[in-house]
């Protein structure tokens, strides 16, 4: 009977010991899929006080933030001259080939392109009618995006210094741009390359 | 004694959540890669006959409008969803219009308005490259009309921009048609289509192009296992 006892004691360590192992390796499991699951920029964002709080995806004051606090702040990936005398700096995007860019002249910022997530529990998941509501009609819509697509809009309001890029069918944003005011011609001039000229879907013709 | 303790550890690490979310996650892959009908078969096996008025029964069962369709294409159509019916083919499309074009006219997506025609189709035979083309188009449909957290269109971005694009003809789109630069576009519709089609072996892009004839159907090649996993998860 002592024995027995015994033998039902020890057998106990054990499975307490492997209850515990298959736990530990659980745990670990966890911490790695959360640590994957979170980008570098999203982690310094909830750590770095916001310097505007206008949108959730903004990151500077246009005129006003300086190009020495943006690479404080951000994970540069790379910065590049543009052809307009100023210094594109780019920060990881949700969109592997279209990042986030702060672009300096002078040191200071002078324009922003601002990704936006797209799942809408993330903050910053942007509607376009929210934004219609607040800013009113856009000076211009244009059809046609060459990076998002042809069923991609741009909404400009030059005068205020921000466009925006959605899908008008799923009422998304997927972008935001903040740059000093302009005319909308300036600003398809200057900011408009993404502006597709001729918006049209692909067709399937059987005869060529 | 030790038996029993060595069953009762079995059933603690069977039930265990890892255990338990690697289980489901198969379930969902064999549901995803095996449309109703045969995934690899065209999928036109086991589908019973469409009977009456085909055009009602696909508003009555799938909630899409086919205006101007003969019977046989009715019928193709019937075939095609059917097929795909344990996907979420079907859902996403619900409420879609397709418009007739004529036996040999142009096919494309015009637009997402519900009520209005959002693809025009031409009804080409055979059954096989008909269904591919309608598949392709309404993919274009759906990347276009339904929001990105059913569409996936960062991750199939992301998965273009790593694995290249899927068919010989999204890598060419600018090529083929000169101005215009959809790839990206292109690879979601041919993405769509591919994995509905897995032995389809057809092309969307335009024979005038010099595409490959008959090319293999990409999935099958093992490069792009970053696009089948976005097929899957959509589908």
């Amino acid at each position: 009977m002592i024995r027995i006892t015994k033998i039902t004691i020890a057998s106990l360590v054990v499975l307490f010991a492997l209850l515990l192992f298959i736990g530990l390796v659980f745990l670990r499991f966890n911490i790695r899929e959360k640590e994957t699951n979170t980008t570098p920029e999203i982690e310094s964002s909830k750590t770095l006080p916001q310097i505007t709080q206008t949108s959730p995806v903004k990151r500077t004051v246009i005129g006003v933030t300086t190009e020495e606090e943006v690479k404080k702040r951000y994970q540069i990936i790379s910065s590049t001259s543009n052809n307009k005398g100023g210094i594109d700096h780019r920060i990881n995007s949700i969109w592997k080939s279209r990042p986030n860019i702060i672009e300096t002249t002078s040191g200071i910022v002078s324009f922003e392109r601002a990704l936006a997530p797209l799942n809408p529990n993330e903050p910053g998941f942007s509607k376009i009618s929210t934004y219609l509501s607040s800013l009113g009609e856009p000076e211009e819509r244009i059809n046609g995006s060459l990076y998002y697509g042809p069923f991609a809009s741009v909404y400009v309001y030059a005068s205020k210094g921000v466009s925006f890029v959605g899908n008008p069918n799923t009422d998304e944003i997927y972008e935001f741009q903040y740059f000093n005011p302009i005319s909308v011609d300036e600003y398809k001039k200057v900011y408009g390359q993404d502006i597709d000229p001729n918006p049209q879907q692909h067709r399937f013709d059987p005869n060529n | 004694m030790k038996i029993v303790l060595f069953l009762f550890f079995l059933l603690v690490v069977f039930s265990s959540p890892a255990f338990a979310q690697e289980a489901q996650s198969n379930i969902e892959r064999i549901k995803f890669g095996n449309p109703a009908g045969g995934f690899g078969t065209g999928g036109t096996s086991n589908i019973p006959k469409a009977t009456g008025d085909i055009r009602q029964g696909l508003i009555d069962s799938f909630g899409i409008t086919l205006n101007g369709f003969d019977n046989e294409h009715l019928q193709w159509f019937w075939n095609l969803f059917w097929s795909t019916s344990n996907t979420n083919f079907p859902k996403l499309t619900s409420g879609i219009t397709i418009q007739a074009n004529g036996y040999s006219g142009i096919s494309e997506m015009i637009g997402c308005s519900p009520g209005f025609v959002n693809v025009n189709l031409g009804q080409y035979s055979p059954e096989a490259f008909f269904k591919f083309i309608a598949t392709h188009e309404i993919g274009h449909y759906i990347q276009a009309c339904k929001p990105a957290n059913e569409t996936k269109i960062v991750e199939q971005r992301n998965a273009h921009d790593s694995e290249g694009a899927l068919s010989e003809y999204a890598s060419n789109t600018a090529r083929c048609f000169p101005g215009w630069n959809n790839n990206y576009n292109e690879d979601y519709a041919d993405m769509i289509a591919y994995y509905l089609h897995p032995s389809a072996g057809l092309s969307s892009g335009p024979s005038s192009c010099g595409l490959t004839n008959n090319p293999q159907n990409p999935f099958s090649t093992g490069k792009f296992p970053l696009h089948l996993s976005i097929a899957e998860e959509i589908l």
